[in-house]
């Protein structure tokens, strides 16, 4: 006899006799819920049947009720466990052992229908709480990557509040809508990206057309599909997230300084033959450092740059509720920090740049009676987005924070003023400190309300719904400009030479956006079992969509009717039928509205006789399912049915005194038959499960063949004297696979473990563009993937002046030197031109991708770890500062460039061309030179956590409670040098460095 | 349960009422009704006017063409102080038809397009018979009849006006006189140099026929406002300057001396006729300047008053200089004559090679910015002070400071030199577009070849020789008489020679050459510069230097059909050689 079963003696023993003493004839029955380790479970539910009444169990898993009687049906339900039925064979020892919830009777959302996972036929990803709670990023794209299988994040750099990762799922199938994904926020198109994870109840990816199906003219482009939590009955919760981190970059260039940099710069300038900026006395002024002002040598990144900054989460969420009202709120903060200097430096106003964001999400349920439940969910998020003032980019910035030269002039002159030439006018400090200020505050409200009614009376099974949603986005931005001169030093008692002009602080100007859309929806359920074995559902589904983005004048709207026919034979065979009739406001009349049929089907093999027999096959399950989904995007353009419009421009002068007139032309050709593109999808896939689970995983296979994107002919006379307009004619195609595969021992007394990996391969091309006619075959683009970089095939560098007479010349550069590049001269013309351009290397994006989770659990120990990484892509070097040598606003050289460059005693080894100083198109454009495998694996994040024992729980008053340090970004491993190779222009042109983050926080449910 | 569902039906009906309430449009259809198909658009006189308007300003202004030294740089007047100019695909080799410094193919089809509307959609304005002055807010009160003509005549010689351009660039070109649908066959073959050349003259006739003679008296009336739009008179240039360019050896192989004899009769009417309309500035300069100016027979006006080219054309080291652009050769420079009027390489010109700028062509020290030239500067906070231009060794103006010329020289001729920069002055200045001297010294030329150097034409009486000493005499050549006993060969060359210094740097020298066939010898040699040395306080010495090889070949004198053009529209046969 266990402990625990000792204490529910003791504690029934107490209640019995407290109950005996105050009524001795209705006895108060009480029992115990555990899980199958013998795990008390709290706040499970008991209901008895006989009684229609329930009751929750306490922190010990004990419930007692009045009147259980020998024979009662007990249900017993607990989140994440399976519901069970427990008939009271002796009312004086009730212990009922709950199993946790088959992964495969959790139900899944689809766009606007959900599904038991054993019963789907389509292809859905799907993650939960505890994978969206293992360390979060601050952006919610980031934080999903690596955990869907088909899903792809790139993160490009981690600018706070403005972070853009490409999301991709299933490569990229069109050439028009590359990266159009779907996203719905509980069944309406929202942004995900700002949500708390601790909002989020699922999120899913829906990789195939039966789980687009209700989607119609815009389901080919697949979608994300977030459901944020609900509140349980009898389910009380509180739960705390708190983390604080430490972000900083990683990835950052070591340029060289002063005395390497004016060495190299004058190697540079003797090979263009251009005058010497950089003089004898500068180099002996650097090495002796006895003028810093005159001989500076000045760390930019230093300057500006802090080691690392803070980030701070805090999440609040309640939920609960009674069997007629239920409600779940959260409360979120999150604060990221930038890593610039100055920030707080003056006291009225924020610097640099940062992120402040406040969520708070408050969904309600009501059960109005007992046909009726009422939803109502509200959403508010306020950001605060600091960044220098509108007239001042951050690329701008950034640019010249790793362009600026370190010993031209200091940061600061003796008198405190910023130093600067004429051609350096945007001192990063002083772009920093005295550029005034932008503050941008993003403030979101979402809301939606829906009824769900039960119609039995009608018929029993038929249910309707109807909803209604309402969402805003306003942007207001406080600005205030200053400028800044800065000032030349020209030695000891000399006066400074001004650039620039000073600006004080400009009086306060604000500007708003503002986007809003509304939903009207509603749909009608029906669900029939025939026979016992023959189960029906039915979903309709019919909703209107009127969009208002900011900067255009009209909404957009659209209308959808659709239904999915679900049926099932012994759950043992499953077939989907599904139809949208959806329209579009972006098509002529007769062309706005189209029909989406889809189809799947599913046979669970598993449950055949012949293997049900063995006991090692826990499922196996192959599905299908093929349609014909839509986009309606074409081109970006709005109305492309138009024809003839008129437009005005051109104001010539008149007149004696010559004043101004106005002009008008004919607008671009209208396309009155532009229509949808055509996303043929199929999706084949065989899930699998074996050993009670150890080893499960599930293989798909997809075809999409896009049809109907939108073209302009390139391929035309001029004649016709205006741009012909696009056609639904392009084609493409998209193939490839999904693996997943996990491994693991179950959770025992005291340890369990885990592995999942999960690849996508895919494989594109275009078909049909419509392509200029090129002279040889080794030109033409279409046939290849979308995106596929084409370039010249470098063959070393010219040693001397004889090889570059005997060698063919260049349409790019007229005087060649020894140290440029030599390219094979394809087409053997004699000229090096963009005929010799063939095919080189992969895309940017990768065609394959695939990440590994690791977990281990002992005792109270838990340690994840996330592994991604990209395959089959290439990057092109010379597009990245860092690798373009002096050639006007690149970042300073390193040691990359220092050790790799051409010189005539280098000649031999040499991968990188001459150093030069002038624009030079002929060694800096695409070509095998400067093509570099892409593929990469990174330590996307690792958590170790420990959970607290029973013990201190109890003592806390807590029902779980975990401390935890994670980390994301960790660490790298690839062939790319320099760069980051995820987002190789962070930190170095345009863009705010990629971040390593480390964070140590708890997490609490009371 | 009753009561639930008379609720539920109340709900229910509230609920579709308000969906109904919400659109009262149907739900799909674009709710505001701002589309105004072109036809329809024709209705209002002052769409189709906006719809003129338009194409004017699709007129070329190829001062500013590339690097702001437009063709100059691509002939023998000058090379570009930029040494990555793309004008230096003209000249060295790179040129071909797919990599063109500058090309009119696509856009001008763009401009016949729009003309083609507008004839296609003229029908639908309409036009009340009562109400006959309407109020037209950037004309003033017109009537509409009148407006209508204008229209009509605009748009014939706005076509022709195209056609000429396209005409000069690649001979023969495709007549197009109808807009085309997206899926129509319009792969139309080149037309004959003598169908392009009618279809000019056919619309040139049109347009004379619709336009008035003066916007200061158009029925009784004046509009002031009209100023700068084509005329009767405009035709007429342009038809002279058509048919000119048809009689010129490039295109006229057998020298039909019919073609020269209507070049000449086209010119002298235009000079007998418009005789109180147009004439000679005092100051060349003025043609530049006054928008008004009655040198200018068409031109490009400007609303607002602009400093560009004046601070583009300053020599390097002066302040607000935001060049570079042309520098010109020193081959323009010595055809500048003695102010005696007589040629350098005459024995009898005094020219003195140790002091080679003094006594020359008035016209030198305007259009050259030489060592010694005099120019404002803003040498200190607010000072406007003359200085001199140095363009000797070590000088402020000299390599190596930052885009100095390359040359020894800058352009000066279309500078406003009064302007005061440091207080931001601009003038209102016109891109004049054909100005009289190039009427009289294509007239001189067209008599010259039809009827000898001492002749007059039918249509006006004045001779050859005289058309070009007008010019001479308002240079200020003394004496700007030439010689009486020149043959029609010497002629010829005193009109070139005349043409090079009058139009210099006006992105005429550069077609001139073409037509004449004569590019090939002038311009195929290397562009020379001037290396100046200081010996004293203000003495010199110079020594001549090649700057820059210059390649032309014979296929050169007509531009290439891009490549595109060749390669999707198998009718059009590329120009030879390309």
């Amino acid at each position: 006899m266990n402990t625990t079963f000792k204490l529910f003696l003791l504690v029934m023993l107490t209640s019995s006799v407290t109950a005996f003493s105050q009524k001795d004839n209705k006895a108060t029955i009480g029992g115990l819920v555990t899980d199958k380790y013998g795990k008390q479970l709290k706040t499970a539910n008991v209901k008895s049947t006989f009684l229609n009444k329930d009751i929750s169990t306490n922190r010990f898993g004990i419930f007692s009720l009045d009147g259980i009687t020998n024979g009662d049906t007990l249900v017993v339900t607990a989140l994440g466990y399976e519901a069970q039925e427990y008939i009271v064979k002796d009312r004086n020892k009730i212990q009922v052992k709950l199993s946790v919830v088959n992964e495969w009777n959790k139900n899944i959302n689809m766009m606007f229908y959900s599904k038991k996972k054993l019963l789907m036929t389509g292809s859905v990803a799907t993650i939960g709480e505890e994978d969206l709670l293992k360390n979060p990023f601050i952006n919610l794209r980031n934080t999903v990557a690596g955990k869907l299988s088909g899903l792809f994040v790139a993160q490009s750099d981690a600018e706070p509040g403005f972070e853009d990762p490409t999301l991709l799922i299933r490569g990229t199938s069109s050439f028009s809508d590359a990266g159009g994904i779907n996203t719905l926020v509980d069944g309406y198109e929202r942004n995900f990206a700002e949500l708390e994870p601790a909002e989020i109840a699922t999120l899913n990816v829906l990789k195939d057309p039966i789980s687009n199906a209700l989607y119609g003219n815009r389901g080919g482009r697949k979608s994300i599909y977030v459901t944020t939590k609900r509140g349980v009955a009898n389910q009380n919760n509180i739960s705390v997230l708190v983390q604080n981190g430490f972000q900083s970059p990683i990835f950052m260039p070591k340029s060289l300084r002063a005395y390497d940099y004016a060495m190299l710069h004058r190697e540079a300038s003797a090979n263009d033959g251009v005058p010497q900026l950089y003089t004898q006395a500068h180099l002996d002024g650097y090495k002796s450092g006895s003028d810093p002002y005159k001989y500076p040598d000045v760390d930019w990144y230093g300057a500006v740059l802090n080691k690392s900054a803070m980030q701070q989460r805090i999440n609040l969420t309640a939920s609960g509720g009674s069997n007629t009202a239920r409600y779940f709120i959260m409360l979120g903060t999150t604060n990221q920090e930038g890593l610039f200097k100055y920030g707080n430096s003056n006291p009225n106003y924020r610097l640099g740049q940062s992120y402040h964001r406040y969520n708070f999400r408050s969904n309600i349920d009501v059960d109005i009676d007992k046909n009726t439940l009422v939803q109502l969910d509200v959403n508010v998020r306020l950001e605060r987005r600091v960044q220098p003032h509108t007239d001042f980019s951050t690329t701008t910035l950034w640019r010249n924070i790793s362009a600026y030269p370190p010993g031209l002039f200091p940061i600061n002159n003796p008198d405190g003023s910023y130093g600067g030439t004429n051609a350096f006018q945007r001192n990063p400090v002083g772009y920093l400190k005295s550029t005034g200020y932008q503050h941008q505050d993003h403030r979101f409200a979402e809301s939606n309300a829906r009824v769900f009614k039960k119609l039995d009376f009608i018929a029993k099974g038929l249910r309707a719904n109807a909803g209604f949603a309402f969402n805003t986005f306003v942007r207001p931005a406080l600005t205030q400009k200053a400028d800044y001169a800065v000032f030349t030093y020209n030695g000891p008692s000399l006066p400074l030479t001004k650039y620039g002009a000073d600006l004080v602080l400009q009086p306060a100007v604000t500007f708003s956006t503002l986007r809003h859309s509304y939903v009207f929806e509603g749909g009608v359920d029906y669900d029939k079992t025939i026979a016992k074995n023959h189960v029906l559902n039915i979903r309709t589904k019919g909703y209107m969509v009127r969009q208002k983005e900011p900067g255009t004048d009209l909404p957009f709207s659209r209308r959808n009717l659709s239904a999915v026919v679900s049926y099932n034979y012994k759950e043992k065979y499953i077939l989907d039928v599904a139809t949208s009739y959806s329209g579009s406001d972006n098509f002529a009349e007769g062309k706005k509205n189209g029909l989406f049929p889809s189809a799947g089907a599913s046979w669970i093999l598993s449950k055949e006789k012949l293997l049900a027999r063995a006991k090692w096959i826990d499922l196996l399950k192959i599905r299908g399912s093929y349609g014909e989904m839509g986009s309606d995007y074409f081109a970006g353009l709005r109305f492309p049915y138009e024809n003839g419009k008129v437009v005005s421009g051109g104001t010539p002068a008149f007149g004696v005194t010559p004043t101004t007139v106005s002009g008008l032309s004919e607008g671009t050709l209208g396309n009155p038959d532009a229509s949808w593109m055509i996303y043929k999808q199929t999706n084949i896939g065989l899930d699998f499960s074996f050993f009670k689970e150890v080893l499960s995983g599930s293989v798909d296979v997809f075809n999409e063949d896009v049809t109907g994107t939108p073209v302009k002919r390139v391929d035309i006379s001029s004649i016709i004297g205006i741009a012909v307009p696009f056609t639904n004619a392009g084609i493409s195609n998209n193939r490839g696979a999904d693996l997943v595969l996990k491994l693991q021992k179950p959770y025992s007394k005291n340890w369990s473990a885990y592995i999942k990996t999960m690849a996508t391969f895919t494989k594109n091309k275009i078909v049909y563009q419509s392509e200029v006619i090129r002279d040889n075959p080794w030109e033409v683009r279409t046939g290849l993937p979308i995106g596929q970089p084409f370039g010249l095939i470098a063959a070393g560098f010219f040693k001397d002046a004889a090889e570059i007479a005997a060698s063919a010349k260049s349409s790019y550069e007229a005087n060649l030197k020894p140290g440029d590049v030599k390219y094979v001269d394809q087409n053997k013309d004699g000229l090096i031109d963009f005929r010799d351009d063939v095919a080189i290397g992969k895309p940017f994006n990768p065609e394959v991708f695939y990440s590994a989770e690791l977990g281990f659990k002992y005792k109270h120990f838990e340690i994840n770890a996330l592994f991604t990484g990209s395959e089959s892509r290439s990057i092109l070097l010379h597009n990245y500062e860092v690798f373009r040598s002096f050639l006007p606003a690149s970042a300073r050289p390193t040691d990359y460039i220092l050790n790799n460059r051409w010189t005539p005693a280098t000649a031999a080894t040499a991968t990188m061309p001459r150093l030069t100083t002038v624009a030079n198109s002929h060694n800096y454009r695409n070509s095998t030179l400067w093509l570099t495998n892409g593929n990469f694996v990174r330590l996307k994040s690792l958590e170790i956590a420990y959970n607290l024992s029973n013990n201190a729980l109890k003592k806390l008053g807590m029902k779980t409670g975990t401390i935890f340090v994670n980390g994301c970004n960790l660490a790298t491993w690839s062939v790319v040098p320099e760069v980051d190779p995820e987002g190789p222009s962070a930190g170095i042109q345009n863009d705010y460095p990629m971040l390593k983050v480390v964070n140590v926080g708890f997490k609490l449910n009371l | 349960m009753q009561k639930i569902n008379v609720k539920q039906v109340l709900l229910m009906t509230a609920s579709a009422a308000l969906l109904l309430s919400s659109c009262e449009k149907p739900f799909l259809e674009k709710p505001l009704d701002d589309y105004v198909p072109l036809g329809e658009s024709f209705e209002d006189i002052r769409n189709a006017r906006n719809w003129i308007n338009n194409i004017y300003s699709d007129r070329v202004n190829e001062y500013t063409l590339l690097g702001n030294a437009g063709f100059s740089a691509g002939s023998d007047e000058a090379i570009h102080g930029s040494t990555t100019n793309t004008s230096r695909v003209f000249y060295n080799g790179s040129w071909n038809a797919l990599n063109t410094p500058y090309d009119i193919w696509a856009k001008s089809f763009t401009t016949v397009r729009k003309i083609n509307v507008f004839f296609e959609n003229i029908k639908n304005v309409v036009v009340v018979q009562n109400e006959d002055t309407i109020k037209l807010s950037d004309d003033g009160y017109a009537n509409a009849y009148y407006l209508l003509e204008r229209l009509k005549g605009e748009a014939f010689f706005l076509r022709a006006y195209n056609y000429i351009e396209m005409f000069k660039y690649y001979g023969a070109v495709p007549i197009v006189t109808r807009s085309y649908g997206a899926t129509e066959d319009f792969n139309l073959p080149r037309n004959t140099v003598d169908e392009v050349v009618a279809f000019i003259k056919k619309d040139l006739d049109s347009a004379m026929k619709y336009l008035p003679e003066n916007y200061a008296n158009f029925y009784g009336q004046d509009y002031a406002n009209w100023q700068g739009r084509a005329v009767k008179s405009t035709c007429l240039a342009y038809k002279a300057k058509a048919q000119l360019l048809y009689a010129s050896p490039l295109h006229n192989p057998t020298n039909d001396l019919a073609r020269w004899r209507e070049a000449a009769e086209l010119y002298g009417s235009f000079i007998s006729k418009y005789a109180a309309m147009y004439g000679l500035e005092t100051q060349v300069q003025r043609a530049f300047l006054d928008p008004n100016s009655k040198e200018s027979i068409f031109n490009i006006r400007a609303a607002t008053g602009l400093s560009t080219i004046d601070r583009n054309q300053r020599p390097a080291g002066f302040k607000f200089f935001s060049g570079p652009a042309a520098n010109p050769t020193q081959a323009m420079v010595d055809a500048f004559q003695m102010r005696n009027g007589r040629s350098i390489t005459d024995a009898t010109s005094t020219y003195n090679p140790a002091r080679p700028y003094e006594n020359r062509d008035p016209r030198f020290y305007q259009f050259i910015n030489f060592n010694g030239a005099t120019l404002s500067d803003n040498p200190s906070a607010s000072t406007w002070s003359v200085r001199q231009v140095e363009t000797f060794d070590g000088g402020k103006d000299a390599q190596p400071v930052v885009n100095a010329t390359r040359t020894g020289y800058y352009v000066r001729k279309f500078m406003d030199t009064t302007l005061n920069l440091v207080a931001s002055q601009t003038s209102f200045r016109p891109y004049v577009l054909m100005r009289y001297p190039e009427v009289l010294l294509s007239y001189a030329e067209a008599v010259n070849e039809a009827y000898g150097p001492y002749a007059s034409s039918t249509a006006s009486s004045l001779k050859a020789s005289v058309a070009v000493e007008q010019i001479r005499q308002r240079a200020g050549l003394l004496p700007f008489a030439l010689s009486t006993a020149l043959t029609q060969a010497q002629m010829r060359d005193a009109i070139v020679q005349e043409r090079r210094v009058e139009l210099a740097f006006e992105n005429q020298r550069f077609w001139d050459a073409r037509r004449w066939k004569k590019a090939e010898q002038w311009f195929n040699v290397p562009a020379v510069g001037v290396q100046i040395t200081r010996t004293g306080t203000n003495t010199f010495t110079y020594k001549y230097a090649d700057v820059e090889t210059k390649i032309f070949n014979a296929k050169m004198n007509l531009f290439p059909i891009p490549d595109a053009e060749i390669r999707y529209n198998p009718k059009i046969k590329q120009n030879q050689g390309w």
